[in-house]
């Protein structure tokens, strides 16, 4: 999601609940006789309120699962998960007085620092990285239709080959195919055809586009003119392929934060119920 | 935007059945997000299985309670108690689990705290899970909870003590040497224990010991007179009489673990010196050369002087006893010539009761009279005696009474004063003081007054002890806990811990 004017409010109302926080905290810090601790009441309460930061920010998994039901749009909780979310990190520190704990704690804190950090760094990825996605591949795909929008590509090549030959598919033996109509033939079996599978061989040399810029020049000299067209459609094909590749890797970077983020907060949200249950219990 | 791609057909690039499956990305978000739940519930019961309870503390105990680490249910003996206790249920405050070893209690502090919301349980002022801090190293801010405004506090909103004391640096004139003149300490003030209002003007304090002691006579450079058989000392003088030079150590002594000093009482600190031999004092009388009198209370003493007086009558009535030098067990000796012989026994009660009451006012008046060495001797030289009048008809027969001394074994009753900590500083340093007429400031070993005070104000302990976060230089920290006590046991810093049951 992109931070617009849309979140003016938010912000602002987060950086007023951040502000209240801190200034309730001072005093409270500076007068308590051992400190700010967790198990004072004023710490108790920070505690509270973090930990509803906290939940709240996480009722954006239900909320995207519940797609069909009306509990505010999707747009209005992730703004919630990603502003409430924030807020919560000044509110546990508060709540723990700026400590790290015992064990338990430990590893409770550095796991939400983590989903804190992670978060703030997919924030950042989710606004830069579609800017060059939009330059990178303009020719881009439904990221789920990937493999369906590659697949569509290689039996579009396909037909552009049978375009000019009878069959596709024949035994091309190395020093052969030295004739220039074959010649098409065997490169495009030998470089394109495995160029547009969905696994793509990263050694393969028409992933440069100058290179393959170069490749297809050198291909087009060599056949005959009726060819030269055919040569054009898979060369515009296969920069259409490259752009899918582009496309797919800036996905992985713009959600592969989540990969980190949604897993540790499932086990900040462990770690919390139990700091939770053995704080309150003892 | 020109629509630049080869395959423009959705149809050909849109395929229904691929949107049912999740793409890889959620797969294996799946995957990784299900692992890390694992391996938290596996981390969380594998630390309760095998690391006990430690694992849950936000931070370890103090050094003290290390062998309790694994084993939260020797101090929280309650379930849920966190909430419970701040609800203020009692069942669930840190009073019952302390109990088990220590023996102090909230109630030792005078003046208890009725606000419970500042002070509820051991844990308010002893905050453990703080690492290997002590847990009696209570901060300042636990004790200015009530001290910034004591009356509020106390019952009544009437406390003995300064309404407000922030820190060492506001701490107010120590009560034994401020000026009371438009008004009094409250009579609960442990200053009433060890000192009297002058009653004059001034309205200071004085030494309530009832003791006439002169700190100048005994700390001269030249010396004290002591008596030939003194044991400990033999500088004699040309004339055969002895000195000795005395020193604050001579008497006073620190106790056993080196902070106080042990009290000071006859029998240690004076009979070396000061005798109780009243034969010079005693010498135109029967009982001229008699033994030393006992340091007992005017009624043994006249009961003792009875009985000395009948048997030097007796001994004078003996008609065997021919040597005329042969001294009684008192050490009279018979002088037929100036006692008139009877063997009436009314006659001799008679005689005696003739006799003594010019010995009582010997001893009891202030008599100055050279006795042995250039002693004076006499029981008012040092106590204060009070006359009853002839009309007193008392069983003990005397007309005289003893103001009870009263000398302190401790004078600051509210605080504690570590002296084997301050070993590096001289006595006459603190021990002196302004409360002369003039306003001059005499040390210990200029006062010749009983009455004197010898206690250091409280701005010489300022010199010294400030509070923590204002030290320009630092000397050494002024904190609550180093003077006072909660738990009002002086005479130690910690009492024993009970056993463990």
């Amino acid at each position: 999601m992109v931070i617009n004017r849309g979140h003016a409010a938010w912000c602002v109302t987060s950086l007023a609940l951040v502000i209240l926080a801190t200034g309730l905290y001072i005093p409270y810090a500076n007068n308590a006789p051992h400190g700010a601790t967790g198990n004072s009441i004023a710490g108790l309460l920070f505690g509270i309120a973090g930990t509803t930061a906290m939940i709240f920010a996480g009722l954006l998994a239900v909320r995207r699962r519940l797609v069909t039901r009306k509990f505010g749009s999707i747009s209005w909780w992730l703004k919630g998960h990603l502003w409430i979310g924030l807020c919560s990190a000044p509110l546990i520190f508060f709540h723990s007085g700026f400590r790290f704990g015992g064990a338990l704690e430990q590893l409770t804190m550095w796991c939400f620092l983590a989903v804190i950090v992670s978060g703030i760094i997919g924030q950042v990825l989710q606004h830069v990285t579609p800017r060059f996605m939009k330059t990178a591949a303009p020719q881009q795909a439904i990221f789920e239709q990937l493999e369906v929008a590659i697949t569509s590509l290689k039996k579009a090549a396909d037909q552009q080959m049978l375009s000019v030959y009878d069959t596709l598919f024949v035994d091309v033996q190395d020093g052969e195919g030295e004739l220039a109509d074959d010649f098409l033939r065997a490169f495009y079996l030998k470089h394109v055809r495995i160029f547009l599978q969905v696994e793509v061989d990263p050694k393969s040399s028409l992933l440069n586009a100058t290179q393959a810029e170069g490749i297809f020049a050198t291909v087009r000299d060599g056949i005959p003119r009726k060819m030269v067209s055919v040569a054009l459609g898979l060369e515009s094909i296969c920069n259409e392929r490259r752009q899918l590749i582009a496309q797919n890797k800036l996905q992985w970077i713009m959600h592969g934060w989540t990969l980190i983020h949604i897993p540790l907060s499932i086990s900040l949200l462990i770690l919390t119920l139990m700091h939770i249950i053995m704080s309150l219990y003892f | 935007m020109v629509d630049s791609r080869f395959i423009r057909s959705i149809s050909q690039r849109f395929d229904i059945e691929t949107a049912r499956h999740p793409n890889k990305l959620r797969r294996l978000r799946w995957r990784v997000t299900c692992s890390c739940a694992l391996l938290t519930l596996l981390i969380i019961f594998g630390n309760l299985a095998f690391s006990g309870d430690a694992v849950f503390q936000s931070r370890p105990v103090t050094f003290s309670h290390a062998r309790y680490a694994n084993d939260c249910k020797q101090c929280h003996d309650a379930s849920f108690q966190l909430p419970r206790r701040l609800l203020g249920n009692t069942d669930a405050l840190f009073i019952h689990s302390c109990q088990q070893c220590h023996e102090q209690r909230m109630a030792d502090h005078h003046g208890k705290p009725t606000d419970s919301s500042s002070i509820a349980d051991c844990a308010s002022c002893h905050s453990e899970h703080r690492g290997l801090t002590s847990l009696t190293n209570v901060s300042d801010s636990q004790c200015v909870t009530c001290h910034s405004d004591i009356n509020a506090k106390t019952e009544h909103h009437q406390s003995a003590f300064a309404n407000s004391v922030n820190s060492i640096d506001s701490h107010p004139e120590i009560t034994l040497l401020k000026q009371w003149v438009n008004s009094q300490p409250k009579h609960t003030h442990g200053a009433y224990q060890v000192a009297k209002l002058d009653g004059k003007e001034t309205g200071r304090f004085i030494d309530a010991s009832n003791i006439k002691f002169n700190h100048a006579v005994h700390l001269q450079e030249d010396g004290v007179l002591v008596p030939p058989d003194h044991p400990d000392y033999g500088r004699q003088l040309a004339n055969g009489l002895s000195t000795t030079t005395l020193d604050c150590a001579s008497c006073h002594t620190p106790d056993a673990i080196g902070q106080g000093m042990q009290p000071i009482n006859y029998e240690q600190h004076c009979a070396n010196c000061h005798q109780l031999s009243y034969s010079t004092l005693l010498a135109n009388t029967p009982l001229a050369r008699n033994k030393p009198l006992p340091h007992v209370d005017p009624e043994l003493i006249n009961g003792i002087l009875r009985d000395r007086l009948i048997n030097y009558r007796k001994l004078q009535n003996n008609p065997t006893i021919k040597d005329p030098n042969q001294i009684d067990d008192f050490g009279a000796t018979r002088n037929p010539a100036k006692v008139p012989l009877s063997d009436d026994p009314q006659s001799n009660w008679n005689w005696m009761e003739s006799h003594l009451p010019n010995i009582q006012s010997l001893l009891f008046a202030g008599g100055k009279t050279a006795g042995q060495g250039d002693l004076q001797n006499g029981c008012a030289l040092c106590h204060t005696f009070e006359w009853h009048g002839n009309t007193d008809t008392s069983d003990s027969g005397i007309n005289w009474s003893i103001r009870a001394s009263n000398i302190p074994d401790k004078w600051l009753v509210h605080s504690k004063f570590p002296h084997d900590r301050h070993a590096q500083t001289s006595c006459v340093e603190c021990h002196y003081t302004t409360g002369t007429e003039n306003g001059d400031t005499i040390t210990a070993k200029q006062s010749v007054s009983g009455t004197d005070i010898l206690i250091a104000p409280i701005k010489k302990c300022q010199s010294c002890h400030t509070d923590a976060r204002n030290q320009t230089p630092a000397i050494a920290r002024g904190r609550c806990v180093h003077c006072h006590d909660y738990h009002n046991d002086h005479t130690s810093g910690h009492k024993p811990i009970l056993g463990n049951p």
